[in-house]
């Protein structure tokens, strides 16, 4: 196994990136530090898509695609406790931009087989995670049944509680 | 090649972990959190550690900030109900003021 330079350098792209990224994280407005959370996970996947060329070995491609799975869900998690998700342009144009520029070359590299088909599952997983995330919710504003009904339902079953406790 | 990837992590680590240090909301708290999970992730995938990297991931990154969410959450919830059980009005007052 040999480690290719070319690739390496360029995941330190997306891994500079993240240093901007991270002062919004710590230091921005409330709503802003979930859009650069977001933002940090994608480019956290482009950095392991490249990594995983660089180190030459197919099977950390499955760390990228664990992220690609959990990060969305995890930003809609969280959207729904700190009260909303607002639109973000940059989040989608980065998606936009950033997974075919990532994953078009990784598959021209890797030729025909089974990890070009693995690395188009996680680009368009990635792609479709981020436009989710970044299209933005108000869930004050949904009327959902399970966005009003989780509180309601959940009040007063805890006040029940209380009530038998007392 | 692999040291200035490693570097750079590791300096993302630092700065994280410090910044999860120094703030004191524990809602901003959890997204910091999950900022150290993907850092420490990328450092161990640059130490070529997937194994580790793959449980960080999904440990450090995911589960913990939403445990520390959903306790938040539920510690909000319980405290009004527990300073004036007979006080309706006045406790639901206290809850949103502290909120």
């Amino acid at each position: 196994m040999s480690t290719s330079p070319g690739w390496l350098v360029a995941a330190m792209v997306p891994l500079l990136c993240l240093l901007p990224v991270l002062w919004f994280v710590v230091r921005g407005e409330p709503r802003n530090r979930l859009v650069a959370q977001n933002l940090a996970q994608l480019l956290t996947g482009f950095v392991l898509l490249l990594t995983a060329q660089g180190f030459g070995r197919s099977t950390y491609l499955d760390l990228a695609l664990v992220l690609a799975i959990l990060a969305p869900a995890g930003t809609l998690v969280y959207a729904r406790f700190l009260g909303g998700l607002p639109p973000a342009p940059l989040v989608r144009w980065t998606a936009v931009v950033g997974v075919p520029a990532t994953v078009l070359p990784l598959c021209v590299v890797s030729g025909a087989g089974r990890e070009t088909v693995k690395l188009l599952f996680i680009g368009a997983v990635l792609l479709a995670g981020a436009w989710v995330t970044s299209s933005g919710s108000q869930p004050s504003s949904e009327p959902e049944p399970d966005g009003t009904d989780g509180p309601s339902g959940s009040e007063p079953s805890s006040g029940e509680r209380a009530a038998k406790r007392d | 090649m692999t040291d200035p990837l490693i570097a750079v992590a590791l300096v993302l680590v630092a700065v994280t972990a410090t910044a999860a240090v120094l703030n004191r909301e524990p809602l901003r708290q959890a997204l910091v959190l999950s900022f150290l999970g993907l850092a420490l992730t990328l450092l161990f995938v640059f130490v070529q550690a997937p194994d580790v990297a793959l449980s960080q991931l999904a440990v450090g990154s995911a589960l913990t900030p939403l445990m520390i969410v959903l306790t938040v959450r539920k510690v909000a919830r319980a405290t009004p109900a527990r300073h004036a059980p007979e006080e309706d009005d006045a406790h639901d007052q206290d809850g949103e003021a502290d909120r």
